[in-house]
This record gives structure tokens, sequence and C-alpha cells, in this order.
């Protein structure tokens, strides 16, 4: 059961880890980035480290994201 | 630029990565004494954390310098000891349920104080690219960002100071807490247009760093060691135990929220603006 | 169930993605976004060295009881310690990336790289 979750966690955050450097529009490659970020959180639960899951959710899910919103809010959107 | 030569660099790069990827799978057959990833590891026995797990560090490195042969740490380790049970095992070295709290604000806390400096410097640098510069502001708040703050503050704030004040018992502790915190001020400064002042902030991160220093250098002075720990330590899982660990993960909650704080009001709306 | 040798091999795929990204992007904040996926996945590396099989997570409550010298059944807090304060400082340097990335843009009004040194030119 375990190995499974383990395993969809693996596919889902390698795919937006490519999603995030790939994508022409910045603001998706971002917020792929919160998402890669809240899987390694549920990563860290699962290998028995809930201090860093916490850490972790509460920084790069959210802080981290904002801040980069703030960035492309006062520079641009596109990759061109 | 043409696109083929940005073609030719992407696939060049994958073939470099690709040869780093093999050389980087070497370390799982690796045979002989080198750096191995093993199967799984069977137990806390042969690392450093044993030590710090039992709460057993003077007595060990005690024992090490008495004999004066340190590879016999083995032997050393699997000596009988206590056990230590939750809310029955008093005056332990420090009396943090949390292990890891106590490795980030006992045994390596001086890691720890470096690495509060690095984020101070960081912001510091942050206010000195942007300084100077006038932003446009933001819209008005609508009113579906009001009431969503209005809601959701008060169970931020409370989540954020539970955290901050279990360190030593529940997972978090002051570096989640403040982060939280740093996300509570940009709740208020979107759905509200709350601006703290920057002379605010910048008193209370300094006189909480200023504390944490203090309280730090403190104990050189009574225990002898920097960072030692001069408080009682109470029973292990009570709220208020190991008051040192209590304290300074408050205090380190508050500074780093203040950090935080400063970095996102900086790119919310510039640093002119209050001046 | 899972092995430690898989997590190995995850996180330096993850790592191999994120350099992949800094060095062929040509966008800076998307050159940012890829040395994240690196910090990402080097904390990932970190903890999955502490990971032991069927062990508990390094807190003492009810439900674990006592810490036994003799049979100790938890997690290597160790780089637990580590990650979570490596953390909050990349929160720190994103930030101070992201303002050097301000700066540029009104400088140069443009994020490529490529294209930053005319500005004469322009």
């Amino acid at each position: 059961m375990i190995f499974y979750i383990f395993l969809i966690i693996f596919i889902l955050s390698i795919l937006s880890a490519i999603i995030s450097i790939t994508v022409k529009d910045i603001l998706f490659s971002v917020l792929s980035l919160g998402f890669l970020s809240l899987l390694a959180s549920i990563l860290f639960l699962l290998m028995n480290a809930p201090d860093v899951a916490i850490t972790e959710a509460a920084v790069g899910a959210a802080l981290t994201t904002v801040i980069y919103l703030f960035g492309i809010r006062r520079t641009e959107r596109e990759d061109k | 630029m043409k696109e083929t030569d940005f073609n030719v660099g992407k696939f060049f790069a994958f073939l470099f990565l690709f040869i780093i990827f093999i050389f980087m799978l070497f370390p799982l057959f690796e045979q002989g004494n080198g750096l191995k990833i093993e199967k799984e590891i069977k137990d806390l026995r042969n690392r450093v954390s044993f030590a710090y797990s039992t709460k057993s560090v003077t007595d060990i490195t005690k024992t090490l310098k008495e004999s004066g042969d340190y590879s016999k740490y083995r032997e050393i380790y699997n000596q009988e000891r206590n056990d230590i049970r939750f809310k029955e095992s008093a005056n332990l070295e420090n009396g943090s349920a949390n292990i890891v709290t106590s490795i980030v604000l006992d045994y390596r806390g001086f890691d720890t104080l470096g690495e509060l400096i690095v984020l101070f410097i960081s912001i510091i640098g942050l206010t000195i690219i942007l300084s100077n510069l006038n932003f446009v502001p933001f819209n008005p708040p609508t009113f579906l960002q009001k009431t969503g703050v209005l809601f959701l503050t008060p169970f931020i704030m409370l989540t954020s100071i539970y955290i901050s004040l279990h360190g030593h018992l529940t997972p978090g502790g002051g570096f989640p807490a403040g982060s939280i915190i740093a996300t509570l001020s940009l709740f208020l400064m979107i759905g509200y247009k709350f601006s703290y002042k920057l002379k605010f902030l910048n008193f209370i991160e300094s006189t909480s760093g200023f504390l944490v220093f203090f309280l730090a250098l403190l104990g050189l002075f009574i225990t002898g060691s920097f960072l030692g720990n001069y408080l009682p330590t109470g029973i292990v899982g009570k709220l208020f135990s190991s008051y040192l660990i209590l304290i300074l993960y408050s205090l380190v909650s508050i500074k780093v929220g203040a950090e935080l704080s400063v970095a996102i009001k900086t790119l919310y709306d510039g640093e002119n603006n209050d001046r | 169930m899972i092995d430690n040798r898989i997590l190995y091999i995850f996180s330096t795929i993850l790592f191999l993605i994120g350099i992949f990204g800094a060095i062929t992007n040509k966008n800076l904040i998307k050159i940012l976004v890829s040395i994240s996926v690196v910090e990402t996945a080097s904390n990932i590396f970190l903890v999955s060295i502490g990971y032991i099989k069927n062990s508990k997570p390094p807190i003492l409550d009810a439900n674990m009881g006592k810490i036994s010298v003799s049979n100790l059944n938890i997690s290597d807090p160790l780089p637990h310690a580590l990650v979570l304060t490596a953390i909050v400082i990349g929160v720190g340097t994103t930030a101070v990336g992201i303002g050097l990335c301000i700066r540029l843009f009104q400088y140069y009004r443009t994020l490529n790289i490529n294209r930053m040194g005319d500005k004469d030119e322009l």
C-alpha cells in the first residue's frame, strides 16, 4: 500500500518538476513548483520527518510561491 | 537567435547530465570502504544520533575522554543506560521530548545561530537591492479578500502561537511558526492594506535577536559552554519543561517572523512608501 | 517496503532535472525556479539518509511511551534538524534572487539573459 503512495508521489513530482522547467508561462511554472513542494512535504511525512514536513508546507508551498508571484507581478509573465 | 542552436544546446546538456547520472549511480554498487547507499539502515546504533536520541552526550564524551581510545565508541554506545519514559523521566540533559528540537537548539545550537545570521544578512541584502524603488501600488482589496482574511486570521494566529510554544513537544517549532507569522502579515496586507512600519519590525527583530544571543552568552558564564543549559529541565513531556528551549524557540519564531515580514513588505510595496 | 536506494535514485533524477533547467533556460525567473527544484531534491536526499524502515518519528509522545536504549526504534533526527533550517534559509535566498530580477528588469526591460547586454542598441 505505502509503496504505491510513494510511486504516485514520485511520478507526480517528476512530472511537476519537468513542467516547471519547460513551460513558457512563468506563472504556471511557479504554481507547478509549489505543487512540487507540497508533494515533497507529503514525502517528508512518509519518511518519518513531521518537523520538516510542517516547515516545507508552510514555507515551500506558501511563502516561496508568494515571493515568486510578487516577482512576476513586478516583471513580466511570459518567457519570451 | 536561431531555433536550431537552442535545440543543439539542449541535446548536449541532456547528454552531459546523463553521464553525470551514471556516475551518481556508482554509490549504489560500491563494494569497498567508500560512500555507499545501503538497501536499508538497521539501527541508529552506529550513528552519532544515538547519543542525541538517548540524551547521553555528556556521559559518552566523558567516558570516551577518560578511556582515550576514540575508536571504541561502539562498545560505549552498547553500555546499559536508563530508558527515557514519557512524563516520568526528569532532570535529563535537556527536557525536550522532540529530539529534533533538542538538536536544533541545544546540541547543535551554534549552527542554528549561524543560520539565523545568514537569514538576517539575506534580508538586509534584499532591502538594499530594492531600496529607492517606487512600485505601482496594488488594487484595493475586494469584498471576498476582506472576508476571507477576516475568517482566516484568528486561526492562523492561533496555529502560529501553538506551534511556537509547543516546539519541544510536537513537530514544528520556531522556524515554521515564524513563516506562518509572515503569511499572516501578508494576509493583513492583502486584505486590509494594513502596513507595518519598518521601524516597528526592525525593533522587534533586533530585540529578539539580541535576546537570543544574550541568553546564549549567559550559558558561557554560568555553565562554561556557549548555549549551555542553565535553566531547570523538568519532566519530559510536560508543557513547562526545558525552559531554555521554550524561551529560545519563542524568540526565534518572533525573529524569523519579523524578518520574513520585512521581506514580504519590501516586495509588496517597496521600501520608499513609509519613510 | 520502500528502499533507500529508490529514494536516492529519485532525488538524483529530480536534482538533474533542476540542473538541466538551470543550464538551458534563458529566463532569469525560470533559472531561479530550477534552482529551487535542485534545493528540494537535495533536501529529500538528506532526509532519506535518515529514513529507517518500520521506525517511528523521533518525537517522544504518549503512544511511543519510552525511548529504550537497547531497542532504539526511531528515524535519524540529525538530517531533519539540518534540513529544517536549510528550508527557511532557502526562502531568504530566493527573495534576494527575486529582488535582483526586479532590479535587472527595471534596468534592461527584459528578463532574457541573451538580450541583457545590448542595452545601447535598444
